[in-house]
């Protein structure tokens, strides 16, 4: 090889060389293709199937908009700076009310910051729900809280059914829209808002049921294999019947006491009683559902007399004996007095004291004969098992308020409840229009219907909403019998209501007994 | 519009300036003489170097007095010719590119779109060609040193002060005219992406007659550039939509036998130059005692005070210099209130004010109830005969206008514990309204003094340092004089978190801005040098050009008539910069080899 042809020569090898590493390089990064019903004919190289696997490709995550594609490139890798320049710039504008500029902004940082779901979230509760409030006509705040809704409409735009920007319109068209101190009137506008709403109809346009269609697209999303972050099943699954509860109970705030709500109780009852039968999941993972908390209960009780039983009755009796003998003794004596009859202290120490003397299964099963204990021990570990499961039920039905809302469900579907609600509406319209005579006259119809109802329900006693509306209108009757120069009926038929709802203003409360 | 500092007249402001301009430029010139002094004692020894600059100095003079204006013009062509030659016109087409684009990443559903295609325009022309005068002028004499041209030059008979005022000239003329274009064009840009028309659909209007033919009828445009309309119209068919995000169209009803069509028109208001006239604020506390600011209801920004509802708590802004033949028409009052309440109220109803006209003179006073409007500009138009306290009939000009033209108008909030806010420039009477097109052109000519800043500093910076230090140095200068106001605070210890050594402290040691450092050694020494860091800024915001100062394109995007004082104030500004900027850069130069 002559000195004139080494260097062509050694070019030649580089490019070789560079030709086949490139080779292994197209056969990693090679892209998957799609037929026209979006199916796949090849799934790529190693590369594109490790960015499917993972929901990592621009596709998988929404839609691709070139604008943001070309701002993200445009800040030549230094979008992380940008962006907390931009972050630091809304705080910034938010603070000196320039709304225009924060705007701006917030639209620069959605182009940069198509993908992170919590940029999407944050801004999108600012606007509805801090900004909206900075404005003193509900028609400005309405405006933002919608500028918010539609945000989060665009996040999952660019974030294809994502679970929890679904979640959050849900909760911001329902929550914001129907429960804020403007609701009435960012109801009705809602339901007006031909721009939100295209072409929906307008018996669908209610806040609740728009809010309740996002709800049923989360449990979609999520049903379809998309992963909710931050929020417990028991939560996200109660949200559309809520919505149907509180649809139903809007209806009778505006006055509407017809078939239309007898219906909306009825689809609001068996939607609840559908999330009771929902299958969930429990701190472990485990299925339980909500209405078969009972039925976990007894098999509990069946399972601890076969263990008693395997023991022997007298055995628990005698464990239970021991513990009292061991309590102190002022706790014994308050075990011994009458319960009508104990002071503060003793119920406090008599509960104290109970707990004690509950014999657990376990104990139980240490107590069994040595020849009976091995089958005794497989029977307590079941029974605790049993236990910690009801035990994880009632808790969960205690956070969403599960057999409340079962009973109201129940309750909203009667006549009673219907005439009740409609009589204590009227009744409060004749307050306003100052016609105390009707208005007596309804309210005391009114508290009829309610005490039968709140008698065959009692667990709607302990709600502390519907107490205090009882609460307003009591006080109301009582005002429309002063100026009537009559006298407030003794015993009061709704007595116990006002007892447990009433608020006592600070300093107007009767001073208690020395000692 | 926030403005947080009160303009002064300019012949008021003038000789104060003038004071600290000469102070300022006596350090300047030591300062340059002192480095040129340097430069030419680091290359020729001390003594030469004194010489050289005692020779600068002297030769300097003369070169000032006996500069050619044809040479410079000359030199300055050749600075064009080589501007164009370095593809400056790459900053007009990358402007054309954004411009191009820029519709993909504005907002359409903002709440004012002028607003924001405005600042838009604005920001985007003074980056690219405050960028475009960097990369010209810094980089223009230290190549021509490098290729060896400018010997070719210096061997002509041409003074170094006509070399460098030439370059200065040619960048600055090079940089005119390309803002000049992009001003076209923006102003093009802008009225194009405001311009639009609605539509309106027969049956989405509502006649409060029988038919839709005759009495007045309202109903709502349909959605263009995401808004809609309410309108009304008279018997005779016309009216006018309601103002929204900014602006209002006139609207006409046209009728074609029985076929009935309506006619929106262009929008209105969205561009505009208003010509305000401020009073003084001042306040009365709610026992009515007068007070200098009002109530913190808790915000963390301060610019507005609040006065209480249902008590004497009051803001009066105290005007003078009024005329009748400025408003024939009556007094039109513009306002931007705050509203704070304490609780909810009636939520559907605004919180009810009063607009109190007298006179400082003899206490005459004229009520004006009004339903408080947040963060839009209520228009109050107050009509030259009012009725006062006693319910009799007073003129505006006579009674409430004292004859030198001084009026008192004081606002309250006549609902209990529920709050106004208020700044100084929150209500103003729109004395008229200038053109939109001069006062667009106005806030070009603060980017155009902003773009000389740069060109002058450049050439000045390029004639001792290389290109690429230069730019940095240039860069510096652009970047601190765009953050003057916080340097202010730095220097002045105004910043919570101290000086930089003891911000580092507060880093490292996870402390917040407002815990105290335990007093120690080793605080003493963090406060010393942060004292002496201060000093340095404080001497640094002596020479520092407040960039942000001299933009007035807040006033263009908010629809505000840049006033004549302000700008000729920015003007002088520039032009005390560019002197001293010229002198030192001239005197550099002359301690340059090349240049003797």
């Amino acid at each position: 090889m002559n000195r004139q042809q080494t260097p062509f020569v050694r070019k030649i090898i580089y490019l070789a060389i560079i030709a086949g590493l490139l080779y292994p390089l197209t056969l990693l990064g090679k892209p998957s293709t799609a037929d026209a019903t979006g199916r796949f004919k090849s799934k790529g190289g190693m590369l594109a199937q490790l960015r499917d696997e993972n929901h990592l490709g621009q596709a998988n995550l929404g839609e691709i908009d070139p604008s943001s594609e070309a701002i993200k490139l445009a800040t030549l890798g230094m979008r992380g700076v940008a962006v907390n320049v931009l972050w630091t710039k809304v705080n910034h504008y938010r603070k000196v009310e320039d709304w225009t500029s924060m705007s701006a902004t917030l639209e620069q940082i959605k182009k940069l910051q198509p993908n992170f779901i919590a940029a999407w979230r944050f801004q999108g509760w600012n606007l509805a729900y801090n900004i909206s409030v900075e404005f003193d006509d509900y028609r400005d705040r309405y405006y933002w809280v919608i500028r918010g809704i539609n945000f989060l409409k665009e996040g999952t735009e660019y974030n294809e059914r994502e679970p929890i920007l679904l979640w959050d319109m849900g909760h911001f068209i329902s929550q914001k829209i129907g429960r804020s101190d403007e609701h009435r009137l960012f109801r009705k506008m809602f339901v007006a808002d031909d721009d939100f709403h295209g072409n929906r109809p307008y018996g669908e346009r209610d806040n609740w049921l728009v809010g309740r269609g996002k709800f049923l697209e989360t449990e979609q999303a999520i049903a379809d294999g998309k992963k909710m972050k931050g929020q417990s099943p028991l939560i996200y699954f109660s949200n559309a019947p809520l919505c149907l509860i509180y649809y139903a109970i809007a209806l009778e705030e505006e006055g509407q006491f017809n078939e239309a709500t007898r219906n909306a109780w009825d689809q609001a009852a068996k939607s609840w009683q559908a999330y009771g039968q929902r299958e969930l999941p429990d701190a472990e993972g485990k299925p339980y559902r909500m209405a078969e908390m009972e039925n976990h209960a007894a098999k509990w009780g069946e399972i601890r007399k076969q263990l008693s039983d395997l023991v022997g009755d007298d055995v628990e009796a005698q464990l239970v004996a021991q513990l009292r003998e061991a309590l102190p003794a002022e706790a014994k004596e308050a075990l011994d007095t009458r319960p009508e009859d104990r002071s503060i202290q003793q119920h406090q120490k008599a509960l104290m004291a109970a707990q004690q003397l509950v014999v657990t299964s376990q104990n139980l099963a240490k107590a069994a004969p040595p020849e009976k204990r091995s089958a005794a021990q497989k029977l307590a570990d079941e029974a605790d098992q049993k236990l910690a499961l009801v035990q994880y039920i009632d808790t969960s039905r205690n956070i969403v308020n599960y057999l409340y809302w079962l009973a109201r469900c129940q309750a909203e579907r009667t006549d009673t409840a219907l005439a009740a609600h409609q009589a204590l509406f009227e009744a409060d319209k004749a307050y306003r229009d100052v016609e105390f005579e009707l208005a007596v006259e309804l309210y005391e119809k009114s508290f009829q219907s309610w005490r039968k109802l709140l008698d065959e329900y009692r667990p709607l006693m302990a709600d502390s909403a519907l107490g205090e509306d009882l609460v307003r209108s009591i006080k109301r009757y009582e005002r429309c019998l002063k100026e009537l120069k009559q006298d407030f009926p003794q015993p009061f038929i709704l007595q116990d209501v006002r007892d447990e709802h009433e608020m006592v203003e600070p300093g107007t409360q009767a001073p208690k007994p020395a000692g | 519009m926030v403005i947080d500092t009160e303009l002064l007249p300019f012949f008021i402001w003038l000789p104060l300036a003038l004071g600290s301009w000469l102070k300022v430029t006596g350090i300047l010139c030591a300062v340059a003489i002192l480095f040129s002094y340097l430069v030419a004692a680091v290359r020729n020894g001390p003594v030469r170097g004194a010489q050289l600059v005692g020779a600068g100095l002297r030769g300097g003079i003369a070169d000032l007095v006996f500069l050619s204006p044809r040479r410079t013009f000359a030199l300055a062509r050749l600075a064009i010719q080589e501007s164009l030659h370095r593809r400056v016109l790459v900053a007009f087409a990358l402007f054309a590119v954004i411009l191009l684009f820029a519709t993909w990443y504005l907002d359409e559903a903002t709440d004012n779109p002028a607003r924001l295609y405005l600042s838009f325009v604005l920001t985007t022309t003074t980056y690219l060609v405050l960028l475009m005068a960097l990369f010209l002028s810094v980089f223009s004499l230290p190549n021509d040193i490098a290729n060896r041209t400018l010997y070719t030059i210096s061997t002509k008979p041409v003074r170094p002060s006509e070399l460098v005022l030439g370059r200065m000239l040619g960048f600055a003329l090079v940089g005119t005219v390309l803002l000049t274009v992009m001003g076209a064009v923006s102003y093009v840009f802008v009225l194009r992406g405001l311009s639009h028309r609605h539509e309106i659909l027969p049956q989405k209007v509502t006649s409060a007659g029988d038919s839709q033919a005759a009495g007045p009828t309202s109903g709502r445009t349909e959605l263009a550039q995401n808004h809609h309309h309410d309108f009304q119209l008279d018997a005779d068919g016309r009216g006018r939509t309601d103002v929204a995000q900014g602006h209002w169209h006139s609207v006409q009803v046209v009728r074609d036998g029985d076929r009935v069509t309506y006619e929106v028109g262009p929008p209105q208001g969205a561009l505009t130059a208003r010509v305000p006239i401020y009073g003084k604020l001042s306040f009365k506390d709610r026992t009515g005692t007068p007070t200098q600011k009002g109530y913190n209801v808790g915000n963390e920004w301060t610019y507005r005070s609040f006065i209480e509802g249902g008590t004497l708590s009051a803001a009066i802004w105290h005007f003078s210099g009024l005329q009748a033949e400025m408003f024939p028409n009556g007094l039109p009052i513009e306002m931007t209130i705050r509203v704070f309440r304490t609780h909810k109220g009636d939520i559907s109803k605004g919180i009810l004010g009063r607009l109190v006209l007298r006179n400082p003179e003899t206490g005459l006073s004229a009520p004006t109830p009004f339903v408080a409007k947040e963060y839009s500009t209520d228009l109050q138009m107050i009509p030259l005969e009012l009725t006062d306290d006693q319910g009799k009939k007073v003129k505006l000009f006579g009674d409430l206008v004292t004859p030198a033209g001084q009026l008192d108008i004081q606002m309250q909030c006549l609902e209990l514990e529920q709050y106004f806010g208020m700044a100084q420039p929150d209500l103003y009477l729109r004395a008229r309204d200038a053109s939109f097109t001069t006062n667009f052109i106005k806030g070009y000519v603060g980017i155009w003094l902003q773009m000389l800043l740069v060109v002058g500093a450049g050439v000045m910076l390029s004639t001792f340092l290389n290109g690429a230090v230069a730019m940095l140095a240039t860069f510096a200068m652009m970047l601190a004089g765009s953050f003057v106001t916080t340097i202010r605070q730095l220097a002045f210890g105004e910043l919570p978190g101290g000086g930089p050594v003891e911000a580092a402290v507060r880093i490292f040691t996870q402390r917040n801005l407002t815990t105290k450092l335990e007093p120690s050694v080793t605080t003493q020494a963090i406060n010393l040098f942060d004292e002496g860091f201060r000093g340095a800024l404080k001497t640094l915001l002596a020479v520092l050009p407040d960039f942000t100062s001299l933009s007035d394109t807040d006033y263009v995007v908010h629809g505000f008539d840049i006033p004549g004082d302000m700008l000729l104030t920015h003007v002088v500004t520039t032009l005390a910069y560019l002197v001293p900027i010229f002198v030192a850069a001239f005197l550099f130069f002359r301690t340059r080899e090349v240049a003797r």
